[in-house]
């Protein structure tokens, strides 16, 4: 299967301190991935891998494999691989410009000049993410007066200006409301036609509304990856439904 | 009330107080003794007199405090911000962090009057700049690096970490995203913290006074020559005793002024441009 | 293109940091290159605890002793510390638990201009205000210790001012309310939770005012009268920043005298890097 993320015995650790540890993985293509696993369980350290964002940081090491579509990530320049994987955060982070600007960022780094060009990927984007009916009148506003929510998906719409193959998530809904969070979890199940999504959560309820395969970390391991339906209606490994009995919280 | 927390209060109330005073009367002094003296005259004349600076005014003073100050400003401030932007946004090992941290620290504990020794055995005569504003400016430089590179360093800080690695997770080079995001939403406080880092060159005397600072220069046109500064032309004024006092009061007046101006520019700076970026 | 701007970029930044590295190493190369001549000609226990400071031959040998001015140097910081903690602790309580946000917007800058007055404008006022006052307290010429330490408390007051009152602040926001809810009053709370709770760090500032002190050249010699004596708080010293100050500019060059006060301010030096680096280790031992 091609655009799929394939791990092999990958590690990691942050200050000779291990927080992820032999993890193998298979990310199916068109798909959404849910990656759900108590705090302080490397949900997230996982995510940064895989675009190579944790290479990128202070005091931390990481080993085995991964492949995207076959090629091993760690050969493939950041910038190659980051315009194929896109990340967004936890905590909304539009840049301190205007919405358009915010959309045109990167285009613009990578050379498209052409306004018409531009606009029309400005509006394509911002109606994937939803959000074009909401700004259409006010893209030169600053994207720091949108409410958190439309913050968000600007976030979303951002990651997407780079026609990215996959879309990992970190977490996107846990600084929001109860109806934006049933906003963006629309928005990405439309999304996963043409995306690969792999997202972290902690809300279990939203794995299970929105995920077609669940993957389960617990203490930097991968106990159990398995379909939806499977994972919640019978996990084969003990630690997998203590956690979903709310056992660890 | 508890005896300890009525001694405390009084004491906060009191030490207060007196700092405000003690502000209060600087500014006042100065400004009070020196406003007399002051003329346009004082400002765009060369200093004369039986006994130099008695008479005429300050004008080389001025431009070549301008000259020394500007020389510092450009030669700090670049590799101070380029160390900052290294430390936050580059550097990748918590050792070489320590070590460069350790340098700055340091540099910081360099007594200015041992810089001045430092520009004089290396610029002055190894390097046979001879007494010229660039030896001077070079101690200047090195005296506020780490000023500005600290205050330099907390501004990348606090940006939100997110939305710097958002700018990498498209895939965009530090370079991008240093020159369209960090520097334009740290502008204020560089800005602030360089302004705040000139007056403090303008101010300091020990560095130059064997490395580029003169008792008298005509206005100078180059970095190459010596220049009068007004920090070194108000202690030479009050080396000579009574009869300068009056110039030297003025003198003090306007060194007084050029900090207060630049404080309240830099402040108001700051806190416009923290206005546009910070607010959600 | 792209690439190659960030390559080059990158390599800029990394130039102008290790330049940055190397101007430390550049200040202490020619500081020591300079100053070790002088143990050609004095032994370095004389050098450093001699009282006699002869640097020219009138009379008698050329001796070249500058225990006096360590001592001033470490005294009159001493003095300064002494009286700036007393007086910037009581202000930095009163702008962490008085001063209200907006307050404090302003008392900030407010107490920061202090930091922006050039050290001749102290030496200045010290000199038209300090010493005549000290004169008609009977002191002969008026220039003394005392004056020099007051007038270094009152330039270290900014830099101890917003230390304390930042740990103070964020010291009272983690325990002032819970201290509230349980009917204690805020002024006692503030006595005896908040002021021993910042100790560390208070401490810690005070180390760091004590090493600003000892480098300050310009006020402490305009007042504090020069001459090579043990410093007692009413009487005349001379600091080591001063004796250079003075004295560079009619030693020649490569001269003992010369090389002396390049020792002298190899001293100097030495004892500002012990005192910023201790600082360093302890903060990164309270950070962990």
């Amino acid at each position: 299967m091609e655009n799929t993320l394939t791990l092999h015995h990958v590690s990691a650790s942050y200050d000779g301190k291990a927080v992820l540890e032999d993890i193998s993985l298979e990310i199916p293509a068109h798909g959404i991935t849910a990656i759900i696993g108590p705090s302080g369980c490397g949900k997230s350290t996982l995510l940064r891998c895989m675009n190579g964002m944790l290479r990128e940081e202070k005091g931390t090491g990481i080993s085995g494999e991964i492949l995207l579509g076959g090629q091993d990530i760690q050969k493939m320049e950041p910038e190659q691989l980051r315009r194929r994987v896109g990340l967004v955060f936890q905590t909304p982070a539009p840049f301190p410009f205007s919405i358009y600007r915010n959309m045109t960022y990167a285009l613009r780094y990578y050379g498209v000049r052409d306004k018409k060009e531009l606009d029309r990927q400005v509006r394509e984007k911002l109606e994937m993410a939803g959000l074009y009916e909401e700004v259409s009148q006010e893209l030169d506003k600053s994207a720091h007066k949108l409410s958190g929510g439309q913050q968000q998906r600007l976030c979303i719409a951002r990651a997407l200006t780079v026609e990215p193959e996959v879309l990992l998530l970190d977490e996107p809904c846990s600084a929001l409301d109860v109806k934006s969070s049933s906003v963006i979890e629309r928005m990405l199940v439309q999304l996963k036609e043409r995306y690969t999504i792999v997202i972290v959560t902690h809300n279990i309820a939203q794995a299970r509304r929105i995920s077609d395969h669940v993957a389960f970390l617990f203490g930097g391991r991968l106990v159990e990856f398995g379909t939806t339906a499977q994972i919640f209606s019978e996990p084969r490994e003990e630690q997998t439904r203590d956690f979903l009995e709310g056992i660890y919280g | 009330m508890h005896w300890k927390a009525r001694l405390v209060k009084y004491w906060a109330y009191l030490s207060m107080g007196l700092v405000t005073a003690i502000i209060l009367f600087l500014f006042g002094y100065v400004f009070y003794q020196g406003a007399d003296t002051i003329s346009w005259e004082f400002l765009t004349q060369a200093p004369s007199g039986a006994v130099l600076g008695e008479e005429g005014g300050i004008w080389p003073a001025i431009v070549g405090s301008l000259f020394f100050t500007a020389t510092a400003v450009v030669l700090g401030s670049i590799p101070a911000v380029a160390t900052a932007l290294y430390m936050v946004f580059y550097c990748k090992s918590r050792r070489l962090e320590l070590l460069v941290r350790m340098v700055v620290q340091c540099i910081s504990g360099i007594p200015s009057i041992v810089l001045g020794l430092f520009a004089y055995s290396f610029l002055v005569r190894d390097l046979g700049w001879g007494r010229c504003i660039l030896s001077s400016g070079v101690a200047l430089a090195i005296m506020i690096l780490p000023f500005i590179e600290v205050r330099a360093e907390k501004a990348f800080h606090e940006l939100p970490a997110q939305m710097v690695q958002s700018s990498y997770a498209l895939g965009c080079s530090r370079w991008y995203t240093i020159r369209k995001i960090v520097l334009p939403a740290c502008k204020g406080e560089l800005v602030s913290g360089i302004i705040l880092g000139g007056c403090y060159a303008m101010g300091a005397t020990a560095p130059m006074i064997f490395t580029g600072a003169v008792a008298y220069a005509k206005v100078p046109t180059s970095l190459m020559q010596p220049a009068m500064a007004l920090p070194m032309h108000l202690y030479l004024l009050l080396a000579q005793g009574v009869t300068s006092m009056d110039t030297a009061y003025a003198t003090a007046f306007v060194m007084m002024g050029l900090i207060l101006l630049s404080n309240l520019l830099a402040t108001i700076y700051a806190r416009r441009s923290q206005k546009k970026w910070r607010i959600h | 293109m792209r690439r190659w701007k960030n390559r080059i970029f990158s390599g800029v930044i990394l130039a102008m940091t290790i330049l940055t590295v190397l101007i430390l190493a550049f200040v202490i190369y020619f500081i020591v290159k300079e100053a070790l001549p002088t143990f050609q000609e004095v032994k370095l226990t004389d050098f450093l605890f001699g009282q006699r400071w002869m640097p020219i031959a009138y009379t008698g040998e050329v001796s070249f002793g500058i225990f006096n001015f360590i001592m001033a140097t470490l005294y009159v910081s001493f003095v300064a510390l002494v009286i700036a903690v007393f007086v910037g602790l009581g202000a930095a309580v009163f702008l962490s638990c008085v001063a209200s946000e907006r307050m404090r917007g302003i008392l900030y800058p407010f107490v920061d201009l202090l930091a922006g007055i050039p050290s001749v404008i102290y030496g200045f006022i010290g000199l038209a205000i300090l010493v005549k006052y000290f004169i008609r307290l009977g002191i002969p010429t008026g220039s003394c210790v005392l004056a020099a330490g007051i007038l270094l408390a009152v330039m270290l007051l900014p830099f101890l001012v917003s230390s304390c009152s930042e740990t103070m602040l964020k010291v009272k926001e983690a325990y002032l309310p819970a201290a509230e809810a349980m009917g204690i009053s805020k002024w006692y709370a503030i006595a005896t939770i908040v002021l021993p709770a910042s100790w560390k760090n208070i401490l810690m500032s005070m180390i760091l005012a004590i090493g600003r002190a000892m480098g300050e050249t310009m006020a402490v010699m305009m007042v504090m009268g020069n001459a090579n004596l043990f410093p007692r708080l009413l009487g005349k010293s001379e600091s080591i920043a001063s004796v250079i100050a003075l004295e560079m500019g009619t030693a020649v060059v490569d001269s003992t005298h010369y090389h002396a006060l390049y020792a002298a301010g190899m001293v100097l030096m030495i004892l500002l890097f012990v005192i910023n680096l201790v600082i360093m280790f302890l903060r990164e031992k309270i950070i962990d």
